[in-house]
């Protein structure tokens, strides 16, 4: 069975799928890290702000300078465009992870699925010889020309997406999800305003065939994309699907992303063609001369210690989504376990979140306003999210510390609604925040979701 | 279309029918029209609340010129008007969006026109020079509040027909007026492109509504209550000085005022008090509304309770350094209250309040 996987991992196939990909995705990345800049989110997520929640774990690492930040961002852009040409292919792969990972690590208020996505997707493009056709690198003969690949390199990618759907299907196995419609029943009738189908969308019955056809969608879609016949098919429902959720959330630029990526899925034949339409308008202009490639490596040996860290690594990646089992409770409630595990548009989640410092000299409780120190996005996620408020609670117990006497104890009244239930008390009142150390094990000051 | 398919497409389909046979055509909210609420709180609340606020603006001008051309000068008849004007005020207070918005080097509509605590020794300073201007950056040495300080604490001043004194109310109050001149034109523009956006994205009418209300609200609570009773981390004792209304004492009618026209704006009750439509009528479409609904007025009854028990044999400021047990139950009642507001409000009604991206699917 072994030996019959690495055998399949080691089958030459056509590299033109893998070359698409790598100009769709590295586009992405640039139209991603450009419009982020333009929207100022440089500063604003890394720079305007007081204090940033970090991973656990990631505590060390810290915003630089403003425009050292800045940097980083163009650097991106730079990567990315490397990525997207095949220019310096692995230093433009190295770089661009190492920044966006950077950055993604910094404050977890921001933490999104399809920003861990593109860190597994780039760091494993890294390894993946995506560059040696129609690329700058192998143009000017950096890299080795050729025209295969192993199986194994196109399926990295096919895993990857393969990881983000059906984790995300499955998710959507439970019961506010599928007998109750929600949150969409929540969603759904506030895009009232849009045309056309606008008016469908406070009907009850639309949250509920949403609500379906999304899970049978996230959970099939893989598979239908695989199969060659129903492939034409799938993508049509991938483009409608995304769009579609595009259009209704505010999601930035997820739906573009894998638009482009699924594209992967499609056979040697189409992206023969898709490339040579790329390429076509470029060799009238540079008259590039698609030289036919001398050394063809036909054999891919996959050996024994590679192949068994890439079974490692897919069963680490298969693992962490049901990592959540360890915790008591309710997942969506307490969210431990509940990122990197594909979870998303799950549940409608919010809270409010009245910290207080109790005077070191006097005891008295002060009320903390949390606009005095948190931008409104960061407010609105640490009102719900248990290490978040421990990090919170850690700074403010820094800020009012008075020279003399002990740490300030630091409590809070937190209320959270859950996809349309009343709120109700989140953490316990009395537990002093600043004394409780995060970390992976279950945190008891959560209280249990009436 | 071979067995896997096959199997995919009749599973789609089954799905798809069977849920639409549990469920009937029934409405999850009965396509509530926001721009209902929109038109209420623009036509029922922030244009007659403009224009009440102008004419008492207007109305203390004119007295004012009355009383600066009078030989035997009597300062209550502008003290009175004082109040209007601070009344009226508060019924504008929470809607610092569009025109109302900080831009630029312009900060909040609030902010321009009634700063406080104001910096009584910059306006001492400037009357002593002569030299000042209204448009620089120190708004807290003129608006309503620094308008407050010279007819309540230097009456005697102005009585005695001090020019210094007297140039620079006047100067104070004509600023004042060509402000709200220019709000008003900038919000009659404004106004159209308001009521007609329907939709519930980030920076839309309804979005920006909701933040400014929830501001609002939290503004009477952190600012003006917390923070005059010391309660804010940082701070060693009560901070008297700063409340609002300091000089006239009018401070709890103004606070009892603020809380009246959030309350209001919520039930969709008008300035001339006539029904309209607010976030109880949104609530009541939506999912989950009805609970919130009877938690939210629950809340609002204790804190119109709470707010009247408070004593009035003394000012707020003198309540505020004694400790006062009333004062601080009503604050303990706005603090619970907020999660209504804030939290429930906002995730039961879909609404964005910030741009950030969220997690797509």
């Amino acid at each position: 069975m072994i030996k019959v996987l690495k055998n399949k991992f080691e089958q030459p196939i056509a590299i033109e799928p893998l070359v698409s990909f790598r100009i769709l995705f590295g586009l992405c990345l640039f139209y991603s890290t450009a419009r982020f800049i333009a929207l100022g989110w440089v500063q604003d997520h890394f720079s305007n702000t007081l204090i940033h929640f970090p991973f656990l774990g990631f505590e060390w690492l810290k915003p630089l300078t403003p425009n050292v930040m800045l940097g980083i961002h163009y650097l991106m852009l730079l990567a990315s465009l490397g990525i997207t040409l095949g220019a310096f292919y692995r230093i433009s792969t190295l770089l661009f992870f190492l920044c966006f990972t950077y950055t993604f690590l910094l404050d977890s208020t921001y933490y999104l699925n399809h920003y861990y996505f593109v860190i597994l997707v780039v760091g494993t493009l890294f390894f993946l010889p995506a560059h040696k056709k129609y690329s700058i690198d192998s143009h000017f003969n950096i890299t080795s020309k050729s025209d295969f690949i192993a199986a194994y390199h196109i399926y990295a990618i096919y895993f990857h997406i393969g990881l983000v759907y059906f984790f995300a299907g499955i998710a959507k196995l439970n019961s506010d999800w599928l007998f109750s419609a929600l949150p969409l029943k929540i969603w759904l009738p506030s895009k009232d305003y849009i045309p056309i189908i606008g008016s469908l969308m406070t009907k009850e019955w639309v949250a509920y065939v949403f609500s379906w056809v999304g899970m049978v969608f996230d959970i099939s879609v893989v598979f239908l994309l695989l199969y060659s016949k129903t492939r034409g098919f799938a993508y049509f429902l991938v483009v409608v699907f995304h769009s579609l959720t595009g259009l209704f959330f505010q999601i930035g630029i997820f739906p573009i992303v894998m638009i482009a990526s699924t594209l992967i899925f499609f056979s040697t034949k189409f992206h023969k063609k898709f490339l040579q339409l790329l390429i076509t308008p470029l060799n009238l202009l540079f008259r590039i001369n698609l030289k036919k490639n001398d050394k063809n490596q036909l054999i891919f040996n996959l050996t024994y210690s590679k192949f068994v860290i890439i079974l490692i690594y897919i069963a680490i990646q298969l693992a962490i989504p049901f990592r959540h089992i360890a915790y008591p409770g309710n997942l969506f409630w307490t969210e431990q376990g509940y990122r990197f595990s594909w979870r998303v548009m799950l549940m409608e989640k919010a809270g409010t979140a009245q910290f207080y410092v109790h005077h070191p000299k006097t005891g008295v409780k002060q009320f903390v306003d949390n606009s005095e120190f948190l931008n409104a996005h960061q407010e609105k996620q640490l009102a719900f999210q248990p290490d978040m408020m421990l990090y919170y609670a850690k700074f403010l117990a820094d800020s009012f510390t008075i020279a003399g006497y002990p740490t300030p104890k630091i409590t809070a009244d937190v209320y959270v609604t859950l996809n349309a239930k009343p709120s109700q008390r989140y953490i316990s009142d009395t537990s002093n925040l600043a004394q409780v150390k995060n970390s992976f094990r279950h945190k008891s000051f959560i209280l249990p979701q009436e | 279309m071979n067995i896997k398919s096959t199997f995919f497409a009749l599973l789609l389909i089954t799905t798809i029918f069977q849920s639409c046979e549990e469920v009937d055509d029934t409405n999850i909210s009965s396509e509530f029209d926001r721009r209902t609420l929109l038109r209420s709180v623009a036509d029922g609340t922030i244009t007659p609340g403009l224009s009440n606020f102008i004419s008492s603006v207007d109305n203390f001008s004119s007295q004012f010129n009355n009383f600066k051309s009078a030989s035997n000068k009597d300062i209550s008849s502008l003290q009175n008007q004082w109040k209007v004007v601070a009344e009226n005020f508060m019924d504008i207070y929470s809607f610092n969006f569009g025109p109302f918005a900080e831009a630029g080097i312009n900060r909040s509509f609030t902010e321009e026109v009634g700063t406080f605590p104001i910096a009584t020794q910059k306006i001492e300073d400037a009357i002593a020079s002569g030299t000042y201007n209204f448009t620089d950056f120190n708004r807290d040495a003129r608006g309503i509040y620094a308008i407050e300080y010279l007819i309540f604490s230097k009456s005697d001043e102005l009585v005695n027909g001090n020019a210094k004194y007297l140039d620079y109310l006047e100067g104070a109050l004509q600023n004042l007026s060509t402000r709200l001149a220019t709000y008003q034109t900038s919000w009659e523009s404004y106004k159209t492109s308001f009521v007609e956006d329907n939709s519930t994205n980030a920076g839309s009418s309804i979005s920006l509504l909701y933040n400014e209300y929830v501001k609002s609200f939290e503004n009477l609570k952190n600012f003006k209550v917390q923070l005059p009773l010391g309660l804010r981390p940082g701070q060693e004792k009560a901070e008297p000085n700063n409340v609002e209304a300091l000089f006239s004492g009018h401070t709890l009618t103004l606070y009892q005022k603020h809380q009246t026209a959030v309350k209001n704006i919520w039930y969709g009750i008008q300035l001339d008090g006539s029904q309209g439509t607010g976030f109880k009528q949104y609530l009541s479409t939506v999912e989950g509304g009805d609970a919130l609904i009877s938690s939210t007025e629950n809340s609002w009854n204790a804190l119109e309770m709470a707010v009247n028990k408070i004593p009035t044999s003394s000012t707020f400021k003198v309540l505020v350094e004694n400790n006062n047990a009333e004062v601080q139950e009503w604050n303990n009642l706005l603090t619970q209250h907020t999660r209504f507001l804030k939290s429930d409000l906002s995730s039961l009604l879909g609404i964005y309040i910030t741009f950030a991206s969220g997690d797509g699917d």
